[in-house]
């Protein structure tokens, strides 16, 4: 340790100590007795006379109010969802249909949060409580809401499982989803599972998954800031920040979902084994390293991860390279490191080839191009609903707010320095520079970064002292709701098309049941739920993601602009053209077309020869094709 | 702890005598899920002793005994689904088979003779 870290360390607001510098013994005396990590990071006789001290009646009260504030929340927020007329959702999803009662139950829950806060006798079950009840408000609310699965990723996910299960395998002919056989990881342990129940399909439990999955990231939060800090305000601070500024939805059924609770969990057994971590250590004696059985668990776990995603292997590479560079913790991530590269190398080599010898091109190019990945996420906005344009820049103030806080808490608070966690922060950056990922790798990015920044953010907002200033804790009640409220924006804002009614799944079952193999199936948009089982035996087109000539022809004259796609369709291979609910929703939302294509096309259809409609519910209407012999 | 490590060892077993049941019946249904999220990891989280004791101690410790029993499980459930795909051999009764094999091995291996006493011995140090 540096003699400036040591004036730092001396002068500092350390909480508890946290990650002193390279080795623990200057944490010693800050660190309560091992058995003891629940301490807040003050030293042990103010710990003590503050935990036997009586509370004052202002704090006896804050007290039962935060007991009494969890359980009226749950109520108000369970009371809300009675009536929500979904159907009304338009430019702002789920935030202008939500009744005014769900806004009360969020800012209740998070006034309880603060005040429970306050008191550092908080059992951790209140705040584990409390925080629970945010993910169920923020999670479980879609799924309760709607009556079929959200998302149209989600409904792809399902059908590649279905396929999996039906080919034994590797799926032939999955042009656009090959990618998931060289990537099966994910979708082989559900078709296990299925197989093994028995079940027919996994849209029962799916929907659970954003709930069911923010609820799992919790312990490797916890593990991961209380080996940082023995400060339980900062710690459950930062794991609400955390959930309250998680706004890019990667949470869903997804193999990105499960590689990620891999990741966090690989993280967290290696922070908590630094030398400077402030929880007891699982193995005294061991100074610094794995032992042999957790690194073979580590292993299993890397392995995991290089079989069912192919970003997330990057970003723990990134990350344990990163936090290879430190002396204190290089013991722990530099095996790691060398186990997820050779993984990593030998999964794409073998497996995964195929894909990487077709994007090797893609990946070089955007080597020589790196600003263009990260802007790439953010989509012209031109023709977008107004209320999109508001949650868009609603959403990147968010994300910048998050960068700059967390730059700031790094800067002033100089202990967090010395916790790894910048590092954590920062590895997802030199992904930016390699690998678009399809426009996403700005908030693939963000994603990655948030546990750690969360925690810096924190460490700003909630600075270590005297636990009896109750106001600074409440001060940061504003934050966290404007946080809250910022959140709301990027995660309810397009559940327009992202909510499917079951009319239109009974469309979607009805194309697949009569739609011969090779037949070719039209949509304006992807939002169309369980368009997407059979994906092999027929052949896609969604017509707004064509190229630009395309585009500008079907604006012009929708009806030839779908002709030009599907003549010489046959009695045999016919195409069928699905028009739905969430596609006319999506196209007025995002602007990928203009909003009147869609009404335009319906009335042409209805006229033109060789288009037979096939089936209406109210909420979508089918029309088979076959083209008309010659006159 | 013998007759957790012996329950642990005859799980998938039963799990794999539940898939006689109908297709989707709940009590196959719940066999299956909780043996696959709960007895993998948790005889690897034994034998391998990664995370101190799976029982008491510290609540942090109590944690990430949790957190690795379930994450480690669905790791190795992972990799032997991924296995038998790749293999072109996969059914659902050997997937069963390979990870209630795998759980018995893992779960009878800390009964070994001498095992108590290196066990003991890395849990102290």
């Amino acid at each position: 340790m540096s003699g400036n870290d040591r004036r730092a360390h001396a002068s500092d607001d350390s909480p508890g100590a946290a990650c002193t510098g390279d080795g623990a013994a200057t944490a010693a005396p800050e660190q309560p007795a091992a058995g003891t990590g629940t301490g807040t990071g003050t030293r042990t006789d103010t710990r003590t006379d503050t935990r036997t001290a009586p509370r004052t009646r202002s704090g006896a009260l804050r007290v039962w109010a935060a007991r009494v504030v969890l359980p009226l929340s749950v109520v108000l927020w369970l009371l809300s969802l009675r009536s929500v007329p979904l159907d009304k959702m338009r430019d702002l999803g789920l935030l202008q249909v939500l009744p005014p009662l769900f806004w009360v139950a969020a800012g209740l829950l998070t006034l309880g949060f603060c005040l429970a806060l306050t008191d550092r006798r908080t059992h951790s079950a209140w705040l584990t409580g409390y925080v629970l009840t945010l993910i169920a408000l923020l999670h479980a609310t879609p799924t309760l809401l709607y009556p079929t699965l959200r998302y149209s990723w989600a409904w792809k996910h399902l059908a590649v499982i279905d396929a999996v299960i039906r080919h034994g395998g590797e799926v032939p002919d999955a042009d656009k989803f090959s990618v998931y056989n060289d990537w099966p990881g994910f979708f082989e342990l559900h078709a296990m599972f299925l197989r093994t129940t028995g079940l027919d399909s996994a849209v029962g439990y799916a929907s659970w998954t954003p709930p069911v999955a923010n609820a799992l990231l919790l312990a490797p939060l916890l593990l991961i800031y209380r080996s940082v800090t023995r400060d339980r305000r900062l710690v459950w601070g930062a794991v609400w920040i955390f959930y309250s500024c998680s706004w890019v939805g990667q949470d869903y059924f997804a193999p990105q979902s499960f590689a990620f609770l891999l990741f966090m969990t690989v993280v967290a057994l290696l922070f908590r084994r630094l030398p400077s971590s402030a929880l007891p250590r699982p193995d005294p004696r061991r100074r610094d390293g794995w032992p042999p059985g957790l690194f073979a668990a580590v292993v299993v776990m890397v392995a995991a991860i290089v079989v069912s995603h192919p970003l997330t292997p990057l970003m723990l590479i990134s990350a344990m390279a990163m936090l290879s560079l430190p002396r204190r913790s290089r013991r722990l991530a530099l095996p790691v490191l060398i186990a997820a590269v050779v993984l990593t190398a030998a999964w794409d080599a073998t497996v995964a080839r195929s894909y990487i010898a077709v994007n090797i091109t893609n990946l070089i190019q955007s080597l020589t191009q790196p600003d263009q990945n990260v802007s790439s996420g953010l989509a012209a906005l031109g023709d977008a609903a107004p209320g999109q344009i508001l949650l868009s820049w609603v959403d990147r103030g968010l994300s910048a707010a998050v960068a700059v806080l967390a730059l700031a808490g790094m800067l002033v608070r100089r202990w967090t320095r010395r916790t790894g966690l910048p590092l954590l922060a920062a590895a997802p950056l030199p992904l930016l520079a390699v690998n678009a990922y399809g426009g996403e790798m700005l908030f693939r990015a963000y994603l990655f970064a948030l546990p750690a920044a969360a925690f810096l953010v924190a460490a700003l907002l909630l600075p270590p002292g005297d636990r009896r200033r109750v106001w600074p804790t409440l001060a940061v009640y504003p934050v966290l709701l404007a946080m809250f409220g910022a959140l709301v924006f990027g995660y309810y804002g397009k559940e327009a098309l992202n909510q499917y009614t079951l009319k239109e799944v009974a469309a979607a079952r009805y194309v697949i049941e009569h739609a011969p193999p090779g037949s070719t199936i039209v949509t304006l948009t992807a939002d169309v739920p369980d368009l997407d089982l059979d994906y092999e035996k027929h052949r896609r087109i969604q017509l707004a993601y064509q190229d630009p000539d395309d585009l500008r022809q079907m604006v012009i004259d929708p009806l030839e602009g779908v002709e030009g796609f599907i003549y010489g369709a046959t009695e045999e291979k016919p195409a069928y053209i699905v028009l739905t609910r969430a596609q006319d929703m999506n196209l007025y939302v995002t602007g990928a077309l203009p909003a009147d294509v869609a009404e335009r096309l319906q009335s042409d259809l209805s006229n033109a020869p060789g288009f037979t409609r096939v089936y209406d519910n109210g909420d979508a209407i089918v029309y088979r094709y076959v083209t008309p012999p010659p006159d | 702890m013998i007759f957790l490590r012996l329950g642990l060892a005859a799980s998938g077993w039963l799990a794999l005598l539940s898939m006689a049941l109908p297709d989707a019946a709940p009590v196959r249904v719940a066999a299956v899920t909780a043996f696959l999220l709960v007895c993998p990891g948790l005889a690897a989280l034994l034998a391998l002793r990664p995370a101190g004791r799976p029982r008491g101690g510290h609540p942090a410790a109590v944690l990430e005994g949790a957190l690795v029993t379930l994450v480690l499980g669905l790791a190795l459930a992972t990799l032997v689904a991924v296995a038998l795909f790749l293999g072109g051999v996969f059914t659902a009764t050997r997937s069963l088979v390979a990870l209630a094999t795998l759980t018995s091995v893992l779960a009878l291996l800390s009964l070994r003779p001498g095992a108590r006493n290196r066990r003991a011995g890395v849990q102290a140090g």
